[in-house]
């Protein structure tokens, strides 16, 4: 805080101090942000794509800065799709975080524009459904759920009542929170859930924002939504969380890091990182690419900063064999 | 009968006026109240006036906000204190915004051996070829030579950039500013003296090898402060020296605004004596988010180390490329369209045309040049035989700037038309009449005049670009970046864009903290711009008749 | 140069001014051929990708405009541009209620009540309104003004046990008081402009006939001016419609539901207030929100729901492009009133 009038204070002081006369010194006084590198990496990486993937690179891009000041990021959240299209298919980005895989139409741009990729997978959101807490005191069951019985709610001509869904459950309308069509989350719910021949319900409230599904759980006792582990991590008492049950038979399974890690839990959903194989050929490049893998399995980084689940150490050892081989290919 | 009710209405429509009066008044103050409002909100969290101590708040009171109110309540009635006070005032911060602007674009940005390059091969000789043709009035070939200038001087320097560069790394950093600053910088202090003040020769020349002086003598000085580089002293020295030099002489000279100093002398005085009694009884100071690491750091995940640094950078460096394109294309088209577009006939459609196109395009959305951005600079593949066009770049500076001008390009015509057009005919005829040619008049006569409502519009219009966010987020600007842009073609950061980035963050310290610093960072680099433009006019003001 | 040396050098100035003449007259008129080309740039960038949407056999254009339903990746798409247009309706009438009431009465107190003193120190305050970045505006709606809003609603309700609904995190009520207050300037500025260009002869006239200061302001110059009002309103809402970053902070990324209509003596339908007062406490996103989302969403790029952003954006062009037109028609006609 007195940084600045301190300055101000001393710039006064150098306007009356009339001292020895120094003169022209010729040599000294670098400028600019810092050159000096440690282990001798520098260059610019440019990331581009999702806003899911976003806190991790963030994440793991200011860890490496810190290790390699001479590496300059540029990191952009574009979505999933603006990425690929606008900048990584283009040649215009090194890294496209991906909520998703790429898409055959994003391949056949990249293959166009002579643009090979490597796919990376960073992390695992587990996206958590939730319900509202004065609901699940009431009827605890629905704390509970089989996977069948979120399709049922969340597909077309579906459930419309909690009733409709399980004969003891409230004959309330469901009050459905999810994310909006035009995201990665909802692309990976709908597959994950509903799967091929069943249409999503489009009786819901969409919305990019977490905290408006946070909020609209909060606020309506029949509700239900879904959203990344992250959010109800720093949210844990404002709404119940949901066990889901992947088939019949199974345990009902808690959402939680180590549940997601183990595979354990249903709705695990994989994020991406895309580099391009030509960039690779470059040291800073390269060498921010292994730091990537292996932070993916940083448990405090991963877990505890960002909220995502990491990955376990053989997963990421097989990832690290696969980006080796890609950059010796590169 | 008439006569009774024309009374009775005469009765209730006083009361009626009067209610109508305040209504209408307290209207014009709804908005800008509730801006107010705001704005006091967001300070209170930039700062974390919040946590301060109930003597602190007292310390301040007693030794700043009360002597500041006296002196506003002294100077009410007094237009030429009022005025010195203004001036004083207005050019610290317009010296400041310059200092800063200097400092990022020639240190930061383009760096000794690129800013000297240019500044031999362009800035020094247009420079020197305009003075020259205000000594000769006769060189008719100076324009000419100038705008020749322009064009190769870029060229010449981009292909003399290694040796020159090299030449200038024996001198180092300082010696290339001392050079190309301070003692150009002496030469205008001493045209000041003598053309403004009338000081004699001796004296012009004295406050020139005066300033040259205390640049070197300030250097011993400056090395004991880690943060200050000689370089950025040089800069400050002319770029903030200069105007509060001019600014202090002035009213110096002027005895009856000698009185205005004394707000200065309040606002440091005050600061220094409540610094000095705070820290004395040791009152509990307030924890501000926007402070020096606030405005040196890049982002982070982490609310206490994020900072705004490459984003303040972006924005200077995108506000001064697009003040250059629009500066350019809006006065050539408003010139064009004012004095040279055909009014009559077919061709007058034409200019109608133009003239109705560009209103329009001042009304267009920005998210729509958003979408013009994306399509022509960045996803483009044109081939015009062999020469291929594949945009300048998703994101970069170029890129941005481009856009950004393009969005206020419309508004700086038509404000730069108003200017030009409020200059009275019966100049251009005295100026015809005096056998000047077309370009002569506009050269000598129009556009002088005219230059202080351009330049007022100009900087007003640049305040929307430096605000504007949607064509940023359309043509693929990043949202982190822990360095400033390097050059045209890296890409960029912005303040308003990581405004936007961090509002989202669903951390409350990152909503009421970190953001509302950034809002506070990007409001007071807005108003110092503005105070620019509110000096412009104010001068202009004065001198028209 | 001294007179003698004069006489030559006309001659050989003479070859040189011509040339110097035309260079400048045509690197002028390029500047102003540079505002034409933006103007094809707009209309070709939003043209060729939204052809290429509306040419899509998913899309109709027909449907574009009518169907109630945006939801541009949900099985079965539907590429409805209503509910994007109810959001732009909801947030620039609210803006509008708030700006064009304030507005004018504020340009008729600049224009006919205030001192010059008043009039050089409100005016800049004013501009000041329209100088504040978009971007801000949104984050005051949005961690300032919706949680005091909700303040007073819980106030309202429990002093006389009304229903008000509170707003939620996003909404549409703090989207159009903040853009409300960003187009003040606009309004008031050019109304004022354009009751002071009204005669003072037409006052003079009025006093003479014994109206007050309040009559010769409200039946004089408001009605003599009312086409630069009317212009300036119109403008000013134009600005509403194309606010984006204001509103993408504040009013949400969903568009608002279509309230369910009544019909009143079985023919003619209409919306309950009570629906559309709750449209304003929950998320309304417009036309400029969507266009956002869908540019950083992950949706792939050659996609038909990425080009959907191009078919919003030639919408808003046309639209605003139309209110611009309209407004400047009506402003030429006032100015040929007293010229």
């Amino acid at each position: 805080m007195t940084d600045s009038p301190n300055r101000s204070v001393s710039r006064r002081s150098f306007l009356t101090s009339a001292g020895a006369v120094g003169a022209l010194a010729l040599a000294g006084c670098t400028e600019g942000p810092g050159s000096g590198t440690d282990n001798g990496l520098s260059g610019s990486i440019r990331i581009s794509g999702s806003s899911t993937v976003y806190p991790v690179a963030q994440a793991v891009t200011e860890q490496f800065r810190s290790q390699n000041p001479g590496v300059e990021f540029n990191l952009s959240r574009d979505g999933s799709g603006g990425g690929f299209s606008n900048l990584f298919c283009e040649g215009n980005s090194d890294f496209n975080n991906a909520s998703r895989e790429i898409s055959s139409d994003e391949e056949e741009q990249c293959s166009s524009n002579d643009i090979e990729y490597h796919e990376i997978n960073v992390a695992t959101d587990a996206l958590t459904v939730i319900v509202n807490n004065d609901f699940a005191s009431e009827y605890p069951g629905v704390t509970d759920m089989s996977i069948d019985q979120v399709r049922q709610i969340w597909r077309a001509d579906g459930a419309t009542t909690w009733q409709d869904v399980n004969g003891d459950w409230p004959d309330e309308a469901i009050n459905r929170f999810g994310a909006a069509d035009t995201s990665g989350t909802f692309d990976y719910f709908r597959e994950a859930v509903l799967g091929e021949d069943a249409n999503h319900t489009s009786d819901y409230s969409p919305t990019e924002q977490d905290n408006t599904i946070l909020q609209g759980v909060q606020q309506g006792r029949y509700a239900i939504g879904y959203f990344g582990f992250s959010y109800y991590q720093d949210n844990q008492d404002a709404v119940t969380a949901v066990t889901l049950q992947a088939e019949d038979g199974d345990s009902y399974v808690e959402p939680t890091l180590e549940n997601a890690k183990s595979g354990d839990y249903p709705l695990a959903r994989p994020l991406f990182t895309y580099p391009k194989v030509s960039s690779l050929s470059q040291d800073h490049i390269a060498e921010f690419a292994r730091y990537f893998v292996r932070q993916s399995a940083n448990d405090s980084l991963i877990a505890d900063q960002v909220g995502y689940v990491p990955k376990t150490e053989e997963g990421m050892q097989s990832e690290l064999d696969a980006l080796n081989e890609a950059i010796s290919n590169a | 009968m008439a006569t009774r009710s024309e009374s009775g209405f005469g009765e209730v429509s006083r009361l009626r006026g009067i209610v109508f009066k305040y209504l209408t008044f307290g209207a014009s103050l709804v908005g800008i109240l509730a801006l107010g409002v705001l704005l006091a909100y967001v300070f209170w969290d930039a700062l974390g006036l919040e946590s301060a101590g109930t003597a602190w708040y007292l310390t301040y009171t007693v030794t700043l906000l009360a002597p500041l109110l006296g002196f506003l309540a002294y100077a009410r009635d007094k237009p030429e204190v009022t005025a010195g006070a203004i001036e004083l005032v207005g050019f610290t911060l317009a010296g400041g915004t310059l200092s800063f602007a200097a400092i990022i674009v020639l240190i930061v940005i383009a760096g000794p051996g690129v800013w000297v390059t240019y500044f031999l091969t362009v800035v020094a000789p247009v420079i020197g070829l305009f003075l020259y043709g205000q000594y000769e009035r006769e060189a008719t070939w100076v324009g000419l030579a100038m705008l020749g200038t322009l064009v190769v001087g870029p060229i010449v320097g981009t292909l003399g950039l290694g040796a020159i560069s090299t030449v200038a790394a024996l001198l180092g950093a300082p010696g290339v500013y001392f050079l190309s600053l301070v003692v150009p910088g002496a030469g205008l202090a001493a045209f000041l003296a003598a053309d403004r003040f009338d000081a004699s020769r001796r004296v012009a020349l004295g406050v020139a090898v005066g300033l040259l002086v205390l640049a070197i003598v300030g250097v011993p000085v400056v090395d004991t402060v880690p943060i200050v580089a000689r370089s950025v002293w040089f800069a400050v020295l002319v770029m903030l020296g200069l105007p509060v030099g001019f600014a202090v002489t002035n009213t110096a000279r002027q005895p009856a605004r000698r009185a205005a100093f004394a707000l200065p002398a309040i606002a440091i005085g005050g600061f220094l004596v409540g610094e000095f009694v705070v820290g004395a009884i040791g009152a509990t100071q307030p924890s501000p988010w926007l402070d020096w690491q606030f405005l040196t750091s890049p982002t982070s995940s982490l609310p206490a180390d994020a900072g705004l640094y490459p984003a303040v950078i972006g924005s200077v460096f995108l506000i001064i490329l697009v003040s250059i394109f629009t500066f350019v294309f809006g006065v050539g088209t408003a010139v064009y369209l004012e004095e040279y577009a055909p009014s009559s006939g077919l061709l007058g459609t034409v200019t109608r045309l133009i003239n109705v196109n560009i209103s329009n395009l001042a009304g267009v959305p920005s998210v729509v040049y958003g979408l013009l951005g994306l399509g022509i600079f960045v996803n483009i593949n044109i081939q015009f035989g062999p020469v291929v066009y594949a945009g300048i770049g998703a994101g970069t500076v170029l890129t941005a700037a481009m856009t950004l001008s393009l969005l206020i390009l419309p508004i700086v015509v038509i404000s730069a038309q108003e200017a030009v057009r409020s200059v009275p005919d019966s100049l251009r005829q005295a100026s015809y009449g005096m056998g000047a040619t077309r370009w002569q008049t506009i050269r000598n006569v129009v556009l002088p005049r005219s230059l202080p409502g351009i330049l007022t519009g100009t900087i007003l219009a640049l305040g929307r670009a430096i605000g504007e966010t949607a064509p940023l987020i359309m043509i693929g600007a990043v949202a982190t970046k822990y360095n400033p842009p390097s050059g045209l073609f890296d890409t960029l950061t912005a303040m308003p864009l990581q405004i936007y980035t961090w509002a989202f963050l669903p951390s409350e310290e990152f909503r009421y903290g970190v953001v509302a610093a950034g809002v506070v960072t990007l409001l007071i680099v807005l108003l110092s711009m503005n105070s620019v433009a509110i000096l412009v006019r104010n001068k202009y003001q004065q001198e028209t008749y | 140069m001294s007179n003698e040396g004069r006489t030559p050098d006309l001659t050989r100035d003479r070859g040189l001014q011509t040339v110097r003449e035309s260079t400048y007259k045509y690197a002028l008129a390029g500047c102003a051929v540079l505002s034409v080309l933006t103007t094809v740039g707009i209309i070709g960038v939003l043209f060729v990708d939204a052809a290429e949407f509306f040419a899509s056999p998913a899309v109709t254009f027909g449907e574009f405009f009518t169907s109630t339903r945006f939801s541009p990746n949900l099985e079965p798409v539907s590429f409805g541009i209503f509910p994007l247009l109810l959001g732009t309706l909801l947030v620039t009438f609210g803006a509008a209620l708030v700006a064009l009431p304030i507005g004018l009465l504020t340009a008729i107190y600049l224009s006919e009540y205030a001192s010059q003193r008043t009039r050089s120190v409100l005016k800049p305050m004013l501009e000041v309104l329209a100088g504040v970045p978009t971007v801000v505006y949104g984050y005051f709606a949005l961690v300032y003004i919706t949680p005091a809003l909700n303040v007073v609603i819980g106030g309202v309700n429990g002093a006389l046990g009304t229903q008000f609904p509170t707003l939620g995190l996003f909404n549409g009520l703090s989207a159009s008081i903040v853009v409300g207050i960003m187009i003040i300037p606009m309004v008031s500025s050019i109304s004022e402009d354009a009751m002071s260009s009204v005669p003072d002869s037409l006052r003079q006239a009025g006093y003479g006939l014994g109206a007050t200061k309040f009559n010769v302001s409200l039946r004089i110059v408001v009605p003599a001016a009312i086409s630069g009002i009317a212009s300036s309103f119109i403008l000013a809402i134009s600005r509403a419609i194309g606010e984006t970053m204001a509103v993408v902070l504040a009013a949400g990324s969903r568009p608002p539901d279509i309230p369910p209509t009544q019909s009143a003596f079985g023919l003619l339908p209409y919306v309950a207030p009570g629906d559309l007062l709750a449209l304003y406490s929950d998320s309304a996103a417009t036309m400029t929100v969507a266009m956002i989302n869908i540019a950083v969403s992950d949706l792939s790029g050659g996609s038909l729901a990425y080009q959907s952003l191009f078919a919003i954006g030639l919408t808003l062009f046309v639209i605003t492009l139309a209110m611009n037109v309209i407004s400047d028609a009506i402003a030429n006609r006032y100015r040929e009133e007293y010229e």
